[in-house]
């Protein structure tokens, strides 16, 4: 690179100068990320709508729990509509959609993301209430349940109001290394603060959107078991497989992204790093960034599929489905579950 | 009991909000060429057709001035050293009387 300037070899050795160019990397997310986010998006939409949908026509929200899985739905809905502008952006290389756009689907991202990992504290927790202190809390689980709405809506009102700091920091705009550039980025731009801002919010994002989720799951969880492997129960052990399975999932998607986040918090800021490490985490960023999105597909598929009840209720939905297409005008059916069956309370927690 | 199911309440919608308030994600576009370093030695001003800015404050990390040469090639510099602040002022210069 440097080999056409006045002054000599010597210098390409140990006076980097340049930029780091990474065509090579906008190669990749050119063809891996809209690939990755369209499949993350149609899974995500398709699990997490069936979910919404048994919620609202089938299942009366028995718990918190449900309550909060009905909620996650909807949070996943909407960040999983964000990734097509995401997908557009990287296969384009540039951002079309305006200053807007960029707010909200920026706005949207941050909301959802650590929303999500709320939610997941909040079950987990609610399942520890419910199993460990079983005995103490029948009655006032079915009280805090008259509030779920009250609860949901402080959640919801409180994380708009409160990303608003990413929807001001947020926006379109050029890049101001190339000169003459005519394309526009989606990205945080900090009037303040610059090294010491990011690093912040990186910090912040690590400890209350990883480790903060992850201690209340170890913790909930590991008691949550411990009462199971004491309780005798025929079905304890498939409660504690979905469970070890639940906090497995977790680690494996949110893990590698959060190593990654730390690793750039760690070296932020610093100079002289070397180009081909930063474009390895690059690389390592986007491909462990996809992996802690597919998140939002496997929720359904943990929280609420792995459920009796609930797959019951999801096959009479799709036999109701069937049946429209083929008796469009046939005899409507009666869409209540005749009877429920009524499994011991500790177990079904887990997977009813 | 009530109490301590107010307190748990209490302490999710806490963790809840400050979770939420801290939602920065730093989801930035890390696939664009940035400056990592600064060149020390001086470069010769004739060389120099332009320049752009690096803001740490955007998607890179550090603050810097790049110096576009007419064989088109980048230089990274620190705007902190003294001969980039004489060769920013030239160019101001040849920028303002190129205006005139």
């Amino acid at each position: 690179m440097s080999g056409e300037e006045p002054n000599t070899t010597d210098i390409m050795y140990y006076d980097y100068e340049a930029p780091c160019a990474k065509p090579d990397v906008r190669n990749f997310t050119k063809i891996f990320l809209p690939i990755a986010y369209s499949l993350i998006c149609v899974l995500g939409l398709v699990g997490n709508l069936f979910v919404v949908i048994t919620f609202a026509l089938y299942k009366k929200s028995e718990s918190m729990t449900d309550v909060y899985l009905f909620n996650m739905a909807i949070v996943d809905i909407l960040f999983v509509l964000t990734l097509p502008f995401w997908a557009v952006n990287y296969a384009m290389d540039e951002w079309i959609f305006g200053d807007f756009l960029c707010k909200i689907t920026k706005g949207i991202y941050a909301i959802n993301f650590n929303c999500g990992m709320l939610l997941l504290a909040c079950i987990s927790l609610d399942r520890y209430i419910a199993i460990v202190q079983a005995t103490k809390s029948f009655k006032l689980r079915a009280k805090t349940l008259a509030y779920s709405k009250v609860i949901c809506l402080v959640v919801w009102v409180s994380s708009v109001l409160i990303s608003s700091s990413t929807f001001i920091f947020s926006g379109s705009y050029r890049n101001s290394i190339v000169l003459n550039e005519t394309k526009d980025i989606c990205d945080h731009r900090y009037s303040f603060g610059g090294t010491i801002m990011k690093l912040l919010l990186l910090g912040i994002q690590l400890v209350f959107g990883f480790f903060i989720p992850l201690l209340f799951m170890i913790f909930c969880y590991a008691f949550i078991v411990k009462t199971l492997v004491q309780a005798q129960n025929s079905k304890r052990n498939k409660a504690i497989r979905v469970i070890v399975l639940i906090v497995a999932v977790f680690l494996v998607c949110q893990v590698p992204h959060n190593i990654v986040a730390f690793v750039a918090a760690a070296s932020m800021g610093k100079l002289n790093k070397s180009c081909m490490e930063e474009k390895q985490r690059v690389y390592a960023k986007y491909t462990t960034e996809a992996l802690a999105f597919l998140h939002c597909c496997l929720n359904p598929v943990l929280y609420a599929f792995v459920g009796v009840k609930f797959r019951n209720y999801f096959l009479k939905i799709m036999k109701n489905l069937c049946c429209v297409r083929y008796k469009l005008y046939g005899k409507t059916y009666n869409s209540r579950i005749s009877s429920d069956t009524y499994h011991s309370r500790q177990t079904s927690e887990i997977y009813d | 009991m009530t109490s301590f199911m107010c307190k748990n309440l209490v302490l999710a919608t806490l963790i809840g909000l400050l979770m939420l308030y801290l939602s920065g994600t730093c989801e930035a576009q890390s696939n664009q060429d940035c400056c990592l370093s600064y060149r020390r030695r001086k470069l010769p001003l004739h060389v120099i057709k332009g320049y752009t800015e690096q803001l740490s404050s955007e998607f890179c990390d550090i603050n810097a001035i790049i110096f576009h040469t007419k064989r088109g090639m980048k230089v990274c510099v620190n705007q902190k050293d003294q001969w980039v602040k004489n060769h920013l002022r030239q160019l101001s210069k040849r920028l303002k009387k190129m205006s005139e």
